[in-house]
């Protein structure tokens, strides 16, 4: 029988807690989440949640942050791997698609979330921006779209997709709204910008 | 690898994009100077508001206050007191 220490018990009642998070802000809503209900979701005593994230903002950005490693750890693959605007869009659906529930309360409730939180947001969206812009790049160089402003082309994405996100429930109630709609709306927006290629 | 440069939070994972290619360097090569020392705060804090205004165009004030309050979190600029960029 395997003996499991001190330390990963403790890491397993924190993995146990932010994915009860997850569950919880995105169920529940972000501002109507309180830690009892997290700790309650885990099986955890309450005084628990704080042992681990000292404020109910610390467990939020956490949560946040994990969404932002997942995408960060996709664009760097696709980065190396010399990915254009659209590879680098495609990937960015898969994460969101995989933290859907969550990230749309994060959509919906952005302007009242915790300044720290949508900080938080906005850096994961700038580095986004950065690896779409070096996408872009190899993207012109190789004729495969044409010249565009980085800001712009980002702003559009971001407006586009948190439209649908924001609306899921009229779009696709209780089902994937990008799992859905997200080629189409890729399709579209590449058909923008991307320019006619040569047959060979 | 995947650690997190110490002065701006992003995430480093290959060796060319540690400081001096280092891998066991805090930092990444945009925070660092030439000979592997750190920028001054100031410095990151441009690169940093820069990256989010050429991005995003948002507002620049607002950009260089979420670009502080990210670089006070992090191990090389924490303790540092607010508004002192």
């Amino acid at each position: 029988m395997t003996s499991i220490t001190r330390k990963e018990r403790k890491e397993h009642t924190r993995e146990l807690l932010l994915q009860s998070a997850i569950e919880e802000f995105s169920s529940r809503g972000i501002a109507a989440t309180k830690t009892v209900d997290i700790a309650r979701a885990a099986g955890v005593a309450h005084g628990t949640v704080f042992v681990h994230f000292p404020t109910r903002d610390d467990l939020l950005n956490e949560v946040i942050d994990q969404f932002g490693q997942e995408i960060g750890v996709e664009f760097r693959t696709l980065s190396q791997q010399g990915g254009g605007v659209r590879e680098v869009l495609a990937a960015q659906l898969k994460i969101v698609e995989k933290f859907e529930p969550f990230y749309a309360q994060i959509v919906i409730e952005g302007p009242l979330l915790p300044r720290n939180a949508r900080n938080n947001i906005f850096l994961i969206q700038t580095g986004i921006a950065l690896y779409l812009e070096e996408a872009l790049a190899r993207d012109v160089e190789r004729k495969r779209v044409r010249p565009a402003a980085i800001h712009l082309l980002v702003n559009s994405w971001i407006g586009t997709i948190n439209y649908y996100l924001t609306n899921r429930d009229k779009f696709s109630p209780g089902r994937s709204v990008i799992g859905e709609h997200g080629s189409e709306l890729l399709d579209h927006f590449m058909g923008g910008i991307e320019l006619p290629q040569k047959e060979s | 690898m995947g650690t997190k440069c110490a002065s701006c939070g992003w995430e480093l994972t290959r060796p060319e994009q540690f400081a001096l290619g280092d891998v066991n360097s805090l930092y990444c090569v945009e925070c660092t100077n030439s000979d592997g020392s750190l920028k001054t705060f100031q410095e990151v804090h441009e690169l940093i508001t820069a990256d989010m205004v050429r991005s995003q165009r948002i507002d620049r004030t607002e950009a260089g206050k979420m670009a502080e309050e990210l670089m006070l979190r992090l191990p090389a600029w924490a303790g540092r007191r607010p508004g002192t960029s």
